[in-house]
């Protein structure tokens, strides 16, 4: 009984995981693989993986919406700006709506391309900000696109 | 002359006063009072005043464009959330054109409004942030603000 209820203790502590230590970062930003340790201590899958186009990227999911992480401004590898990208094909979302959208919502700025693709995006500069920040906009930016993806009826 | 030795080091210790040390914001992020502080440091005037509307909001330039900066989800005067926003009355921009910019370029979220009008706007999570990284923002702001002036011919 006694060992039960220790393995109970240590597999509660275990998933309850403490955030991991908090960490203000240089100039350079973070890398890749910080990003992900990052988004998988905030609960969200996270791999290095390429887009269509070779930009080295993180991929993740929330809710059931995929996205993406592209970094930019990078020395050696550590970024000093991301940027949150989540794209659909389907679109039937006017000019005027997605201008309604970029008129009364913040964070994130949409746009369409010929057909029917529309862009959700959000930039971010990590550049001399704290791991707990980006943490932060971890959680603005899974709010807003579950909004964004009501919106415009995707 | 050996006074006016020591005036001159004064002055010119004052005149390059080192940056104030970096702070980390808790998840309260900053005051009104704080931002006009950062704002200041870097170079740029800042003052606290309303807008139309009556929300209490800091008042700043770049060159020749004036510019607004918002707060929003805050305690006690503590802010979690910042906006950057300039806007013009003299917009020629088609939907097309707002939209070429929301499609290609950063930072900035554009939209228009009736009657020429035309915004600016840039978001940013300041909660648990540090001011080192504010600052970051204000230079991007003040230099995707210039470029986008040239894109929209205003």
């Amino acid at each position: 009984m006694k060992h039960l209820k220790i393995a109970a203790v240590l597999a509660i502590a275990l998933l309850g995981a403490a955030p991991a230590v908090a960490e203000t970062l240089t100039e350079q930003g973070v890398t890749r693989e910080q990003m992900v340790k990052i988004m998988t201590a905030h609960s969200l899958p996270a791999r290095i993986d390429k887009d269509s186009s070779g930009n080295v990227i993180v991929k993740s999911r929330v809710t059931d919406v995929n996205f993406d992480v592209y970094f930019f401004d990078c020395t050696d590898g550590s970024c000093r700006e991301i940027q949150f990208a989540a794209g659909w094909t389907n679109n039937t979302a006017s000019p005027d709506r997605i201008n309604e959208w970029n008129t009364t919502k913040r964070y994130i700025r949409a746009y369409s391309k010929p057909g029917k693709i529309i862009w959700a995006e959000q930039d971010v500069i990590v550049g001399r900000t704290t791991t707990e920040n980006i943490d932060e906009y971890l959680t603005t930016w899974a709010t807003v696109i579950a909004i964004f993806k009501k919106f415009m009826d995707l | 002359m050996k006074h006016l030795s020591s005036a001159a080091v004064l002055a010119v210790a004052l005149l390059t006063a080192a940056p104030a040390c970096a702070e980390t914001l808790t998840e309260q992020g900053v005051t009104r009072e704080k931002m006009v502080a950062i704002m200041t440091r870097h170079g740029l005037p800042a003052r606290i005043d309303k807008d139309s509307k009556g929300n209490v909001i800091v008042k700043s330039r770049i060159i020749d464009i004036n510019y607004d900066v918002y707060f929003f989800n805050c305690t006690d005067g503590g802010c979690r959330e910042i906006q950057f926003a300039a806007g013009w009355t003299s917009s020629t921009a088609s939907l097309d054109r707002i939209n070429e910019w929301n499609t290609t370029k950063r930072y900035l979220r554009v939209y228009s409004k009736p009657g020429n009008v035309i915004w600016a706007e840039q978001d940013a999570v300041v909660g648990r942030g540090t001011t080192d990284n504010i600052e970051d923002y204000v230079t991007t702001w003040g230099t995707m603000l210039v470029q986008f002036k040239e894109f929209m011919k205003l």
